[in-house]
């Protein structure tokens, strides 16, 4: 449908011209954008920044200049609660760092993620759900020795389990990237086993070779892929959904406005993610 | 509601029984080269200034004391005819109204009576002739009558490739399209840029943005009622036409003379209209296309004085297709409308006619994509089977009564998903589909109070009722579904149903000039559902549920009208208030798919609206040169408590200002010439106005709704009509009578048989778009760069369709 939109939108391109414009947007309020996570055994990350003027230019500095430095944050289970800090000032995020103590992740538990900036208080609560496996990982080859990572995933009978699907080229990604559309709940597959394939994900706005030309998007034979796929909430499988289709969307002009959603409280923008992860890895031959 | 009814019946038995002895005078007006029936003539008793018009089958019908009376007969474009009538009996009298013989033509814009301007009690409504709107500019040379409707005030266009039209304050779902009485549910081709009617067969085109009577419901903005040709019942005709974008054809003629008759006509758009010229063979995308084509067909009966039938139907269907051949990507995209209708007129007395309609309407919508080996299937649709009765009775010259039933069985299909990988099906859950019962009764009657006060009042009452089979899935806080409730096939969901009283009143000042005032009340239980921006044939038609209430609109209207120089110019002032409530929108973020396996109605989130304006229209009806000047002034917002935070916004309709103005000028019998100019205050849409960054990527947070205005909307087209010297047609089939050699010309108009015809042609040379303006069509936002690297930049692009494009199209007929 989404597509179909696009058509549309590209055979008006066709018979139409475009010029730029300048718009007089008003001005709007920054606010606060909270983007934390956690997952079983790792400790919590929490990154705090401020929204942008639509048209104020964006660059390194910009981004850190965006970051809060000195915001508040505390985390909870309930029955432990810890201040989290800045460690390095160099990657402004906040986290708990105590090898003696670890606050780490728990499967089962639900924290409250509390972020103070300018004597305001955001608050947002999630939960690390049963992590599930998925049965098996294949490789599909599409086209020269490229081609996507399939799973099989038998999922729990019960509406109301959501997913989200990162990978990692051992040795070559820095970190897990999700792809596009990778949060999907179980309203169409409750209680089956199916299969579903994603094509790789990548950093934002990469200029890495295999992200550009015949390569982009594929995983090849000779990759170890890693997958990391977790169980979410809801909402959060909400936020990414309605977070990808904004961006996904981006200044496409027949779609309705979206909002992204948030699961915080208080007026902030963004999301406070739990991450119950299982892992696989797949030698791609 | 009792009460009203019965002060209505009281009224009219009252002023039955003050008066003496009376007959009838009824029949028929048709024209006399073609034999159709002619809608909107005046006949006029000019002893008692005073008269009556054809209704949409052409049939008349006075009731006056016995006596001796003057009768003219008329309609702007045909000589009138006065005939001289001794009443001591019931008489049938017919009339045929020959054309204006070409030397004295007038251009008229409408047909309308010299003075029904300010005579009648219609507020808002708006005739057009069919033969004056083809001689406008028109896009790409292709005379469009929804494009024509959208230059009268009141009447908002809804953009650039959009055929839909927001009427005072309402959305594109909220006018009544028909058909020969069937509703049309998408009036639009190639993606809006040409409207389904084929002005070759259209013969009436009848337009009420308020107070409309009675007999109409269903919607709350406004009426568009468009009447199909008969077929000349005299002779066979050929109209034609060459276009850039399509050809059209239309025959007809009689079956049996003058007694029955058919029309058909056909256009098909070029392959290539959109996308191939601009897709080269190699490109990714060669395969793309989108085409049209339609079909309208009419037979017409007269089985005897006293009856007629009447069957015609519409047929067409828009094909786009796009393929990506680098992604192995094809979609396919068919959509039209369907529409039937059967009628019987039949005359039970000169003073009670009687139309029955059995009318099949059908819309629907598919699309089908691949990649690969995964095929998407989508397809939504609306299906109506109605019947109608619906009666005029005419007591006595003061009173024209109209009463009638309707019934609509509808099947909706709003959207249904379907996807297969290989052989592995995808559950998208069941096919969908809503079914509804809609009937309504009314009564109406135009009547004249007092010489000065003349007064159209009526009532409907409708009733709506979704009925099984239906699943209704059952949510919790978190929205899953816990629990389905199934319906039985015919069991009763949901009924609805309420009283809508219409009420107009006229009074004279004097006898060039009126104050009108009006109150209208609908019910509309069927709704359009829009996720984007601009209207598109993805939108989806929904009935009234549990969830989702009928909207409910009241407008109150009070004009000022007035006639100028011996009725050479018509003037009108006319402001409105409108309310409406249950208006439909989807939630912010809802995506098409949210109804897959789901009831989709739980997408939707509603609120109130209210509109109100000023229309100022000046129109110089006579003369060569004439045309008119319209401007509305008007505010149209919308309150959601979902939406916008529960502030009022504008609504996609409010349209500050907006101005047209037509003339044309018809220089000589070869030349005649027009413009159009139009402009419209910028469409209000939302606006990113910040962002921010989540793993790495830039997110848009929204301003207001609807907050922002694109510039201004305006444009300029032309257009000159070339008429070659008529020629004769150079031999009639199995025609014995032999033309004259020199050629000399006998008068084609008389009204017995004819047999040689002259072959009629014109070419039409349209600039679109005079001055090249770059009308915004939409805005979107390029990003481009790395953030990392602080070379992203943001730029506002905007997207205008046409330039200026000049075109010309042949037309024929013989």
């Amino acid at each position: 449908m989404k597509k179909l939109l696009y058509l549309i939108f590209l055979s008006t391109l066709m018979i139409s011209c475009e010029k730029e414009i300048t718009l007089d947007l008003p001005k709007s309020e920054q606010k606060v954008v909270i983007e934390g996570f956690i997952e079983q055994d790792f400790p919590p990350i929490v990154f705090v920044s401020k929204s942008a003027g639509y048209f104020d230019p964006v660059d390194s500095s910009s981004i850190d200049q965006l970051s809060v430095r000195n915001a508040v944050v505390t985390i909870t289970d309930g029955v432990r609660t810890e201040t989290l800090k800045i460690y390095d000032n160099r990657y402004p995020v906040y986290t708990f760092l105590n090898f003696g103590n670890p606050f780490v992740g728990q499967v089962g538990k639900s924290y409250t993620l509390k972020v103070t900036v300018d004597g305001k208080d955001y608050t947002a609560t999630s939960r690390i759900n049963t992590p599930i496996k998925l049965d098996s990982l294949y490789f599909d080859e599409e086209v020269n020795g490229l081609g996507y990572v399939w799973a099989t995933l038998a999922e729990p009978v019960g509406i109301g389990n959501a997913y989200r699907w990162f990978a990692q080229r051992v040795g070559e990604d820095e970190t897990y990237y999700p792809p596009f559309g990778s949060s999907f709940d179980d309203k169409f597959i409750d209680g089956t086993q199916f299969n579903f394939g994603y094509y790789r994900g990548m950093p934002p706005n990469s200029d890495r070779p295999e992200d550009q030309g015949e390569e982009r998007g594929y995983f090849k034979i000779g990759d170890t892929v890693s997958v990391r796929f977790t169980t979410v909430d809801h909402d959060i499988y909400e936020f990414y959904r309605s977070y990808e289709t904004e961006v996904g969307n981006n200044g496409n002009p027949f779609a309705a406005p979206g909002k992204v959603k948030t699961n915080i409280e208080g007026g902030a923008l963004g999301v406070w993610a739990a991450y119950g992860a299982s892992y696989d890895t797949l030698i791609i031959k | 509601m009792k009460r009203s009814l019965l002060s209505f019946i009281l009224l009219f038995t009252f002023s039955f029984a003050a008066h003496a002895q009376r007959f009838s005078i009824s029949g028929y007006v048709k024209e006399a080269s073609s034999g159709e029936f002619t809608i909107g003539a005046n006949v006029y008793v000019k002893e008692l200034l005073k008269g009556t018009t054809t209704n949409a089958y052409g049939f008349y019908s006075l009731t006056l004391e016995k006596g001796t009376y003057t009768l003219v007969i008329s309609s702007l474009g045909f000589d009138p005819i006065e005939t001289k009538v001794v009443l001591d009996k019931d008489v049938r009298l017919n009339y045929s109204l020959k054309s204006k013989s070409i030397t004295t033509k007038e251009v008229e814009i409408t047909a309308e009576r010299s003075d029904k301007n300010v005579e009648s009690t219609q507020m808002g409504t708006v005739k057009l002739d069919v033969d004056e709107i083809k001689k406008l500019p028109a896009f790409l040379g292709e005379v469009d009558v929804l494009k024509t409707i959208q230059l009268l005030p009141g009447v908002k266009s809804a953009g650039e490739g959009n055929s839909g039209f927001y009427v005072r304050g309402g959305g594109p779902d909220q006018n009544l399209i028909l058909l020969d009485e069937a509703v049309v549910y998408n009036a639009s081709h190639l993606l809006g840029f040409f409207s389904v009617f084929n002005g070759d067969a259209v013969k009436d085109i009848n337009m009420m943005k308020g107070g409309m009577p009675a007999q109409y419901g269903g919607r709350l903005a406004s009426v568009l009622d468009i009447s199909m040709k008969e077929g000349n019942n005299r002779e066979y005709q050929v109209d034609g036409g060459v276009g850039l974008i399509f050809s059209r054809l239309t025959l007809q003629g009689p079956i049996k003379k003058d007694t029955s008759s058919f029309i058909l006509s056909a256009r098909r758009s070029y392959a290539d209209f959109l996308a191939r010229p601009f897709v080269k063979k190699t490109s990714k995308f060669y395969g793309s296309g989108l085409y049209f084509y339609d079909f309208n067909a009419k037979f017409n009966y007269r089985i005897s004085d006293k009856d007629r039938l009447m069957l015609s139907g519409y047929y067409g269907r828009d094909m786009f297709s796009f393929n990506d051949n680098e992604a192995d990507f094809s979609a396919k995209i068919p959509y039209g409308n369907a529409t039937a209708a059967l009628r019987w007129n039949h005359l039970f007395s000169s003073k009670l006619f009687m139309n029955t309609s059995a009318i099949f309407s059908q819309y629907n919508f598919e699309f089908g994509a691949t990649q690969s080996d995964f095929e998407f299937k989508l397809f939504s649709g609306i299906r109506d089977y109605n019947a109608k009765l619906d009666f005029s009775y005419f007591p006595t010259i003061r009173h024209n009564i109209k009463f009638g039933i309707n019934y609509i069985y509808h099947e909706f299909t709003p959207s249904n998903a379907s996807a297969k990988q290989g052989d592995v099906e995808f559950d998208t859950g069941k096919m969908v589909k809503f079914y509804a019962h809609d009937a309504a009764a009314y009564i109406g009657d135009d009547f004249d109070l007092t010489d000065q006060i003349k007064i159209n009042a009526g009532i409907r009452y409708s009733l709506f009722q979704q009925i099984g089979p239906f699943d209704r899935y059952q949510k919790n806080a978190i929205e899953q579904i816990t629990d389905t409730i199934t319906y039985k096939p015919g069991e009763k969901i949901q009924t609805y149903h309420g009283p809508e009283p219409r009420i107009s009143a006229r009074f004279g000042l004097n006898t060039k000039s009126s104050i009108k005032a009006s109150y209208t009340r609908n019910y509309q239980y069927i709704h359009l559902a829009s996720l984007s921006s601009v209207s598109l044939p993805t939108d989806v038609w929904m009935p009234s549920t549990s969830i989702v209430k009928p909207q409910l609109g009241n407008q109150y209207a009070i004009g000022y009208f007035r006639n100028f120089a011996n009725d050479m110019f018509e003037t009108s002032v006319e402001t409105y208030y409108k309310t409406m409530e249950n208006q439909v929108e989807y939630k912010e973020g809802a995506l098409p798919e949210d109804g897959a396996k789901d009831n989709l109605d739980y997408s939707f989130t509603f609120g109130s609206g209210e509109s109100y304006g000023i229309e100022l229209f000046l129109k110089k009806r006579l003369g060569k040169f004439n045309g008119w000047v319209g401007y509305t002034l008007s505010y149209t917002t919308r309150v959601f408590p979902e939406l916008n935070d529960g502030k009022p916004f504008y609504a996609k309709y409010d349209r500050r200002h907006d101005a047209s103005v037509v003339l044309s000028y018809d220089m000589s019998k070869k030349w005649s010439f027009s413009t159009i100019f139009v402009y419209s205050s910028g469409n209000a849409m939302t606006l990113p106005v910040s962002r921010y960054f989540v793993e790495g990527r830039i997110v848009n947070e929204y301003g207001e709704r609807n907050s922002f205005r694109m510039t201004p909307y305006h444009r300029l087209d032309v257009s000159a009509t070339y008429t070659p010297e008529k020629r004769r047609k150079k031999k009639q089939k199995d025609d014995a009578v032999q033309v004259a050699p020199d050629g000399t010309s006998t008068d084609a108009e008389e009204e017995a048989p004819v047999t040689k015809r002259r072959f009629e042609s014109n070419w039409n040379f349209s600039v679109f778009n005079v001055y090249n303006r770059h009308n915004p069509y939409f805005i979107y936002f390029d990003n481009a760069g790395d953030a990392d690297k602080g070379t992203l930049e943001i730029k506002a692009k905007q997207v205008s369709l046409f330039p200026i494009l000049p075109s010309v199209t042949y037309n024929f007929k013989f």
